[in-house]
């Protein structure tokens, strides 16, 4: 593959997807810097790759995976919580509040690394259970079973907006 | 709270993350450097393996001239000091000359790199000129395969570190403990470390230090 067709086609993916890679990562972390760090690393995997990635699989589960894994591979580091300062007032009633998103934060940063990759893959990208089970390298049984201890765990810490109504 | 739900309030979070500023041309920088470095340990890797076996042949058959096999008392008792570390101990002691006349001598990582420009290199020595008191003993540059294998995305205990500003650099970060100060530089995906000690030695124990 020519180095054009590799920067044109990169290019492209970078541009479609690089802000939900990023998010992505933000998600699994809770630290913008180490999740720019990850991103940036997946890129420059992706980027060797690129010829055999687009051949043989899907980009997205790729970029994903690597994202994911990296992220896996830096667990024993903690991981900080800059997110709920940094996020601006909002207004607007279809946004999360402060109080909502916060509670957020700290229900997916109490869940297990491997749970709260799946709740990412599955509730942030759409995954369904059989494409994240692809994207893991998992059994489908297992995604299922974390997505469920996740959601008990999620339910457990987050009051329910629609029967308080005060967290919306 | 059901799985919708769940979607929702995850998509509503991360709509609001923000995001740092960026470019594709540094993803792409960074792919090109990585890849560039990839290939250049292949081919390292490919051309050792042909001369050490181009060596093993020759040792074993000859080279077709008339010279003897190269027979372990024919060797000279070590090996040139610029050979390539990863070739095996028991080449032949010409080898270099070899590899030297057919003008492949495999670069080191560095020459692989692309440089520091001058201009880059004047605002980094200001840096250092101006955050180190008193003599230098030391100096050493490293360079790694990205901010996360320089290490400089950490701060080890007993070390002072910050962000530091360098133009030019797409980030910088210092680290200080002692005599002993280091400098991170991200420049087009590459990251420099720059170690000084005021001790004319090697300083045992560093912040950062490459696990590429």
């Amino acid at each position: 593959m020519g180095t054009r067709r590799r920067d044109a086609e990169f290019t492209e993916f970078v541009v479609s997807r690089r802000v939900r890679l990023h998010r992505t990562a933000y998600l699994m972390c809770g630290d913008p810097h180490r999740a720019e760090d990850i991103v940036q690393q997946a890129l420059a995997k992706l980027y060797v790759s690129w010829p055999r990635v687009r051949r043989a699989e899907s980009v997205d589960a790729y970029a994903r995976r690597s994202v994911l894994n990296a992220f896996l591979d830096d667990g024993a580091r903690s991981s900080r919580r800059e997110v709920a300062a940094e996020i601006e007032d909002r207004a607007q009633p279809d946004r999360l509040s402060h109080e909502d998103a916060d509670a957020l934060w700290d229900a997916l940063r109490e869940l297990p690394p491997g749970q709260r990759r799946v709740v990412v893959l599955r509730h942030y990208w759409g995954l369904s259970v059989e494409e994240t089970a692809a994207d893991l390298g998992i059994s489908t049984g297992t995604v299922k079973s974390q997505t469920a201890a996740a959601l008990t765990r999620l339910r457990g810490a987050l009051v329910p907006a629609d029967v308080t109504g005060e967290n919306r | 709270m059901t799985e919708t739900q769940l979607t929702e309030r995850i998509h509503q979070l991360a709509e609001e993350l923000p995001a740092p500023p960026w470019g594709v041309a540094g993803d792409l920088a960074r792919g090109r450097a990585r890849l560039r470095r990839r290939r250049t340990t292949l081919a390292g890797g490919a051309l050792a393996l042909a001369v050490a076996g181009g060596a093993a042949w020759t040792a074993v058959v000859g080279d077709g001239t008339g010279t003897p096999p190269v027979t372990s008392q024919d060797r000279a008792p070590a090996a040139p000091a610029d050979l390539p570390a990863d070739l095996p101990a028991d080449v032949p002691a010409d080898l270099d000359a070899r590899i030297q006349d057919l003008a492949v001598r495999p670069r080191t990582r560095e020459e692989q790199l692309p440089a520091i420009t001058v201009r880059q290199l004047q605002d980094i020595a200001d840096v250092l000129m101006s955050r180190v008191q008193g003599p230098v003993g030391w100096l050493s540059v490293s360079v790694s395969d990205g901010w996360r294998a320089s290490g400089a995305d950490t701060c080890p205990q007993g070390w002072a570190c910050e962000d530091a500003r360098v133009r030019g650099a797409d980030r910088a970060r210092w680290a200080e403990a002692g005599t002993v100060h280091q400098l991170a530089v991200e420049v087009d995906g590459n990251v420099h470390v720059f170690t000084l000690d005021s001790e004319d030695q090697r300083p045992s124990a560093v912040a950062w230090d490459d696990r590429s």
